[in-house]
Protein backbone atom coordinates (compact mmCIF):
# COMPACT_ATOMS: atom_id res chain seq x y z
CA UNK A 1 0.00 0.00 0.00
CA UNK A 2 0.97 3.66 -0.17
CA UNK A 3 2.83 5.01 2.29
CA UNK A 4 0.85 7.23 5.00
CA UNK A 5 2.13 10.42 6.08
CA UNK A 6 2.98 9.40 9.45
CA UNK A 7 5.46 6.62 7.94
CA UNK A 8 7.09 9.06 5.67
CA UNK A 9 7.71 11.45 9.16
CA UNK A 10 8.99 8.46 10.70
CA UNK A 11 11.50 7.84 8.16
CA UNK A 12 12.57 11.30 7.69
CA UNK A 13 12.76 11.36 11.51
CA UNK A 14 15.20 7.97 11.62
CA UNK A 15 17.36 9.02 8.74
CA UNK A 16 17.57 12.31 10.77
CA UNK A 17 16.73 14.82 8.29
CA UNK A 18 13.77 16.21 10.21
CA UNK A 19 14.16 17.43 14.57
CA UNK A 20 13.37 14.08 16.30
CA UNK A 21 11.55 16.30 18.87
CA UNK A 22 9.03 14.27 21.16
CA UNK A 23 5.37 15.17 20.15
CA UNK A 24 2.99 17.19 22.26
CA UNK A 25 0.11 14.65 22.89
CA UNK A 26 3.24 11.94 23.68
CA UNK A 27 2.83 11.21 27.92
CA UNK A 28 5.38 13.14 29.68
CA UNK A 29 7.76 11.23 31.70
CA UNK A 30 7.03 11.10 35.26
CA UNK A 31 8.60 12.76 37.60
CA UNK A 32 10.16 10.97 40.25
CA UNK A 33 11.75 13.95 42.08
CA UNK A 34 12.91 13.06 46.05
CA UNK A 35 12.20 9.51 45.75
CA UNK A 36 15.92 8.55 45.91
CA UNK A 37 17.48 11.66 46.20
CA UNK A 38 16.46 15.23 45.04
CA UNK A 39 17.11 17.80 42.50
CA UNK A 40 16.77 21.35 42.78
CA UNK A 41 14.86 21.90 39.18
CA UNK A 42 16.27 25.12 38.64
CA UNK A 43 19.55 25.30 36.93
CA UNK A 44 20.42 28.90 35.82
CA UNK A 45 19.22 32.60 36.19
CA UNK A 46 20.51 35.00 33.77
CA UNK A 47 19.44 38.53 34.84
CA UNK A 48 20.14 41.19 32.21
CA UNK A 49 19.79 45.27 33.02
CA UNK A 50 18.75 48.19 30.39
CA UNK A 51 22.46 49.26 30.13
CA UNK A 52 22.18 52.41 27.94
CA UNK A 53 19.27 54.20 30.53
CA UNK A 54 21.43 53.54 33.44
CA UNK A 55 22.44 56.96 34.11
CA UNK A 56 19.56 59.00 33.07
CA UNK A 57 16.65 57.05 35.55
CA UNK A 58 15.74 54.23 33.60
CA UNK A 59 13.96 51.31 34.66
CA UNK A 60 16.70 48.77 35.59
CA UNK A 61 17.48 50.85 39.55
CA UNK A 62 16.14 48.07 41.01
CA UNK A 63 17.57 45.31 39.39
CA UNK A 64 21.34 47.40 39.90
CA UNK A 65 21.40 47.92 43.09
CA UNK A 66 19.90 44.33 43.63
CA UNK A 67 23.03 43.35 42.07
CA UNK A 68 25.61 45.96 43.57
CA UNK A 69 24.16 44.98 46.74
CA UNK A 70 24.52 42.09 49.36
CA UNK A 71 21.64 40.67 48.13
CA UNK A 72 22.62 38.59 44.79
CA UNK A 73 25.58 37.23 46.54
CA UNK A 74 23.51 36.10 49.59
CA UNK A 75 20.95 34.82 47.41
CA UNK A 76 23.81 32.68 45.07
CA UNK A 77 25.74 31.59 48.65
CA UNK A 78 21.91 30.39 49.71
CA UNK A 79 21.24 28.77 46.70
CA UNK A 80 24.88 27.01 45.36
CA UNK A 81 23.49 24.94 42.32
CA UNK A 82 21.77 27.76 40.60
CA UNK A 83 24.35 29.13 37.91
CA UNK A 84 23.71 32.75 37.90
CA UNK A 85 24.72 35.51 35.10
CA UNK A 86 24.42 39.38 34.51
CA UNK A 87 24.47 40.86 31.43
CA UNK A 88 23.52 44.05 29.80
CA UNK A 89 20.73 44.08 27.11
CA UNK A 90 17.86 46.50 26.56
CA UNK A 91 15.08 45.14 29.12
CA UNK A 92 15.85 44.35 32.63
CA UNK A 93 14.50 40.77 32.63
CA UNK A 94 15.81 36.99 34.25
CA UNK A 95 15.30 34.00 32.41
CA UNK A 96 15.03 30.88 34.74
CA UNK A 97 15.64 27.80 33.02
CA UNK A 98 14.41 24.42 34.42
CA UNK A 99 15.45 20.86 34.73
CA UNK A 100 12.77 19.88 32.34
CA UNK A 101 14.87 22.38 29.71
CA UNK A 102 12.04 24.59 29.64
CA UNK A 103 12.90 28.71 30.84
CA UNK A 104 10.46 31.60 31.73
CA UNK A 105 11.24 35.20 31.34
CA UNK A 106 9.62 37.79 33.86
CA UNK A 107 10.11 41.51 33.21
CA UNK A 108 11.83 43.26 35.86
CA UNK A 109 11.39 46.73 34.68
CA UNK A 110 10.53 49.26 37.60
CA UNK A 111 10.87 46.99 40.63
CA UNK A 112 12.37 47.76 43.50
CA UNK A 113 15.29 45.29 45.01
CA UNK A 114 12.94 44.10 47.41
CA UNK A 115 10.50 43.29 44.39
CA UNK A 116 13.31 41.55 42.37
CA UNK A 117 14.28 39.52 45.78
CA UNK A 118 10.54 37.69 46.21
CA UNK A 119 10.89 37.39 42.16
CA UNK A 120 13.75 35.68 42.21
CA UNK A 121 13.07 33.39 45.25
CA UNK A 122 9.96 32.41 43.49
CA UNK A 123 11.96 31.01 41.12
CA UNK A 124 13.85 29.06 42.98
CA UNK A 125 10.98 27.74 44.78
CA UNK A 126 9.10 26.25 41.94
CA UNK A 127 9.13 23.04 39.89
CA UNK A 128 8.64 24.35 35.99
CA UNK A 129 7.50 27.82 34.75
CA UNK A 130 4.13 26.38 34.02
CA UNK A 131 3.04 26.58 37.58
CA UNK A 132 4.91 29.77 38.49
CA UNK A 133 3.30 31.76 35.98
CA UNK A 134 -0.32 30.05 35.70
CA UNK A 135 -0.38 28.20 39.14
CA UNK A 136 -2.20 25.08 39.16
CA UNK A 137 -5.38 23.52 41.51
CA UNK A 138 -5.25 21.03 42.84
CA UNK A 139 -8.15 18.90 43.44
CA UNK A 140 -7.08 16.17 45.97
CA UNK A 141 -4.67 16.85 48.64
CA UNK A 142 -2.74 13.59 47.64
CA UNK A 143 -1.22 12.89 44.39
CA UNK A 144 -0.51 9.18 44.31
CA UNK A 145 0.60 6.88 41.39
CA UNK A 146 -1.28 3.81 39.38
CA UNK A 147 0.09 1.08 42.02
CA UNK A 148 -1.79 2.40 45.23
CA UNK A 149 -4.22 -0.24 44.71
CA UNK A 150 -1.61 -3.10 45.77
CA UNK A 151 -1.89 -1.75 49.58
CA UNK A 152 -5.30 -1.12 49.74
CA UNK A 153 -7.03 -3.66 52.91
CA UNK A 154 -9.13 -5.96 51.27
CA UNK A 155 -12.75 -5.36 52.06
CA UNK A 156 -14.15 -7.70 55.50
CA UNK A 157 -17.60 -7.84 56.97
CA UNK A 158 -16.10 -7.06 60.34
CA UNK A 159 -14.27 -4.33 59.37
CA UNK A 160 -14.80 -2.54 56.52
CA UNK A 161 -16.00 1.61 56.86
CA UNK A 162 -19.66 2.37 55.23
CA UNK A 163 -18.00 4.12 52.96
CA UNK A 164 -16.83 1.19 51.41
CA UNK A 165 -19.52 -1.13 51.85
CA UNK A 166 -22.69 -1.73 49.78
CA UNK A 167 -26.32 -2.12 51.16
CA UNK A 168 -28.70 -3.34 48.40
CA UNK B 1 2.48 72.75 90.40
CA UNK B 2 5.38 70.59 91.86
CA UNK B 3 4.53 66.71 90.76
CA UNK B 4 5.41 64.70 93.81
CA UNK B 5 8.87 62.72 93.43
CA UNK B 6 8.08 59.67 93.99
CA UNK B 7 5.73 58.44 91.68
CA UNK B 8 5.97 55.04 92.22
CA UNK B 9 4.40 54.49 95.57
CA UNK B 10 0.45 54.48 95.86
CA UNK B 11 -0.85 55.02 99.29
CA UNK B 12 -4.52 53.63 100.37
CA UNK B 13 -6.77 56.57 101.72
CA UNK B 14 -6.59 57.29 105.73
CA UNK B 15 -9.92 55.92 106.96
CA UNK B 16 -8.24 55.29 110.72
CA UNK B 17 -6.65 51.91 109.98
CA UNK B 18 -2.74 51.93 108.85
CA UNK B 19 -2.64 53.06 105.41
CA UNK B 20 -0.05 50.85 104.08
CA UNK B 21 2.21 52.46 101.25
CA UNK B 22 2.56 49.94 98.29
CA UNK B 23 5.55 49.59 96.35
CA UNK B 24 5.85 48.63 92.66
CA UNK B 25 8.62 48.26 91.55
CA UNK B 26 9.55 46.76 87.95
CA UNK B 27 10.55 43.13 88.11
CA UNK B 28 13.20 42.24 85.75
CA UNK B 29 11.58 40.64 82.29
CA UNK B 30 12.02 37.03 81.93
CA UNK B 31 11.94 35.43 78.85
CA UNK B 32 9.40 33.31 77.91
CA UNK B 33 7.61 31.54 75.11
CA UNK B 34 4.99 34.58 74.92
CA UNK B 35 7.39 36.87 74.28
CA UNK B 36 10.37 35.41 72.52
CA UNK B 37 9.77 33.43 69.91
CA UNK B 38 12.81 32.58 68.91
CA UNK B 39 15.04 32.06 72.03
CA UNK B 40 12.68 30.00 74.54
CA UNK B 41 11.77 26.75 72.59
CA UNK B 42 8.23 25.54 74.02
CA UNK B 43 8.37 22.56 75.47
CA UNK B 44 6.61 19.86 73.46
CA UNK B 45 5.73 16.40 75.08
CA UNK B 46 7.82 13.91 73.62
CA UNK B 47 6.67 9.71 73.04
CA UNK B 48 7.20 7.37 75.61
CA UNK B 49 10.10 5.33 76.04
CA UNK B 50 9.40 1.77 75.44
CA UNK B 51 10.78 -1.09 77.03
CA UNK B 52 11.68 -4.44 75.64
CA UNK B 53 9.39 -5.18 73.24
CA UNK B 54 6.47 -8.14 73.91
CA UNK B 55 6.20 -11.19 71.74
CA UNK B 56 2.85 -10.23 70.83
CA UNK B 57 3.96 -6.81 69.47
CA UNK B 58 7.18 -8.81 67.66
CA UNK B 59 4.73 -11.07 65.76
CA UNK B 60 2.00 -8.72 65.11
CA UNK B 61 4.86 -6.46 63.20
CA UNK B 62 6.46 -8.94 61.68
CA UNK B 63 3.01 -10.11 60.15
CA UNK B 64 2.82 -6.51 58.68
CA UNK B 65 6.94 -6.37 57.72
CA UNK B 66 6.48 -9.09 55.24
CA UNK B 67 3.77 -7.53 53.38
CA UNK B 68 4.61 -6.06 50.02
CA UNK B 69 3.31 -2.50 50.34
CA UNK B 70 2.14 -0.41 52.68
CA UNK B 71 -0.27 2.90 53.24
CA UNK B 72 -0.41 5.14 55.99
CA UNK B 73 -2.73 7.70 57.29
CA UNK B 74 -0.42 10.54 58.53
CA UNK B 75 -1.03 13.88 60.20
CA UNK B 76 0.56 16.98 58.73
CA UNK B 77 -0.65 20.20 60.07
CA UNK B 78 -3.25 18.37 61.91
CA UNK B 79 -4.61 16.98 58.68
CA UNK B 80 -4.76 13.74 57.65
CA UNK B 81 -3.66 12.29 54.53
CA UNK B 82 -3.67 8.89 53.12
CA UNK B 83 -0.41 8.08 51.87
CA UNK B 84 1.43 4.95 49.86
CA UNK B 85 5.10 5.47 48.88
CA UNK B 86 6.52 8.15 46.55
CA UNK B 87 2.65 10.01 46.26
CA UNK B 88 3.35 13.95 46.17
CA UNK B 89 1.62 15.65 49.24
CA UNK B 90 0.00 19.20 48.76
CA UNK B 91 0.12 20.51 52.17
CA UNK B 92 -0.65 24.45 54.01
CA UNK B 93 2.79 26.20 52.96
CA UNK B 94 5.85 25.62 55.60
CA UNK B 95 8.45 28.41 55.64
CA UNK B 96 10.26 27.01 57.60
CA UNK B 97 11.19 24.04 55.27
CA UNK B 98 13.67 24.45 52.39
CA UNK B 99 13.77 22.52 49.00
CA UNK B 100 15.55 19.05 50.27
CA UNK B 101 15.15 19.09 53.73
CA UNK B 102 13.51 15.86 54.79
CA UNK B 103 10.66 15.55 57.44
CA UNK B 104 9.92 12.36 59.87
CA UNK B 105 6.63 12.48 60.45
CA UNK B 106 5.43 11.29 63.62
CA UNK B 107 1.97 11.55 63.32
CA UNK B 108 1.03 8.55 61.94
CA UNK B 109 -3.04 7.44 62.84
CA UNK B 110 -2.71 3.85 60.80
CA UNK B 111 -0.60 1.84 59.08
CA UNK B 112 -2.12 -0.98 56.80
CA UNK B 113 -1.50 -3.18 53.83
CA UNK B 114 -3.72 -5.97 51.94
CA UNK B 115 -3.95 -7.98 54.69
CA UNK B 116 -3.31 -6.06 57.94
CA UNK B 117 -3.81 -3.22 59.43
CA UNK B 118 -2.03 -1.84 62.67
CA UNK B 119 -3.91 1.29 63.98
CA UNK B 120 -2.59 4.25 66.51
CA UNK B 121 -4.28 4.94 69.66
CA UNK B 122 -4.29 7.91 68.54
CA UNK B 123 -0.67 7.40 67.09
CA UNK B 124 1.60 4.94 66.76
CA UNK B 125 4.86 5.13 68.81
CA UNK B 126 7.89 6.46 66.49
CA UNK B 127 10.21 3.28 67.44
CA UNK B 128 7.74 1.07 65.21
CA UNK B 129 7.63 3.26 61.80
CA UNK B 130 9.65 5.52 60.15
CA UNK B 131 8.00 7.72 57.42
CA UNK B 132 10.02 10.06 55.44
CA UNK B 133 9.15 13.23 53.59
CA UNK B 134 10.97 15.78 51.05
CA UNK B 135 9.90 19.12 50.18
CA UNK B 136 10.53 19.48 46.52
CA UNK B 137 8.51 22.49 45.47
CA UNK B 138 6.84 25.67 47.16
CA UNK B 139 3.57 25.93 44.34
CA UNK B 140 1.36 28.25 44.48
CA UNK B 141 -2.49 28.14 43.20
CA UNK B 142 -3.86 29.44 40.72
CA UNK B 143 -5.78 32.96 41.94
CA UNK B 144 -9.21 33.04 42.57
CA UNK B 145 -10.85 36.42 41.36
CA UNK B 146 -14.29 36.96 42.99
CA UNK B 147 -15.94 39.94 41.80
CA UNK B 148 -19.16 41.63 43.21
CA UNK B 149 -20.48 44.30 40.65
CA UNK B 150 -23.17 46.27 42.69
CA UNK B 151 -25.72 48.42 41.42
CA UNK B 152 -24.56 51.74 42.17
CA UNK B 153 -20.83 51.65 41.78
CA UNK B 154 -18.50 50.37 44.42
CA UNK B 155 -17.77 47.41 42.65
CA UNK B 156 -15.83 45.14 44.93
CA UNK B 157 -13.03 42.68 43.38
CA UNK B 158 -11.32 40.28 45.61
CA UNK B 159 -8.13 38.09 44.65
CA UNK B 160 -6.89 35.03 46.82
CA UNK B 161 -4.01 33.22 45.93
CA UNK B 162 -3.18 30.08 48.39
CA UNK B 163 0.40 28.76 48.88
CA UNK B 164 1.30 25.62 49.19
CA UNK B 165 4.23 22.82 50.26
CA UNK B 166 4.83 19.60 48.05
CA UNK B 167 5.75 16.56 50.21
CA UNK B 168 7.30 13.42 48.11
CA UNK B 169 6.80 10.39 50.56
CA UNK B 170 10.01 8.56 50.17
CA UNK B 171 9.76 6.03 52.82
CA UNK B 172 7.05 4.03 54.70
CA UNK B 173 9.62 1.26 56.87
CA UNK B 174 8.34 -0.90 59.85
CA UNK B 175 11.11 -1.32 62.04
CA UNK B 176 12.82 -4.58 63.30
CA UNK B 177 13.26 -4.94 66.91
CA UNK B 178 15.66 -3.64 69.03
CA UNK B 179 18.34 -6.45 69.20
CA UNK B 180 18.25 -7.62 73.10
Amino acid sequence: MATTPRQWLKRLRDANLIPNKPSLSAPPAIAHNGQGAFIPPLHSLHITYAKYTLGRGGNSKGVTSYILSNYLAVFARDHPYIAISVSPALKPTVTATYMNQQSATVDLAGMQPDEVRKTLKRLAEVQSPHSLLKGSRYPVPVLSGKRKSDAAPQWNPLTAPESQTYRP
Amino acid sequence: MKLPQNTSTISAPATGSTAQSLKVTPSPAKPSPLTDFNTVPVPVPGPIKLGTWGDDTKKALSLIYHQPSYYAIVEIKQRPYHVHLNDVVITMRMNDCKLGDVLQLDRVREIGSMEYILQGNPYLHPDYIDIKAVVIEHPAAKEVVRQHWKKRGHDKIVRNRSHHTALRISEINIKKPPPT
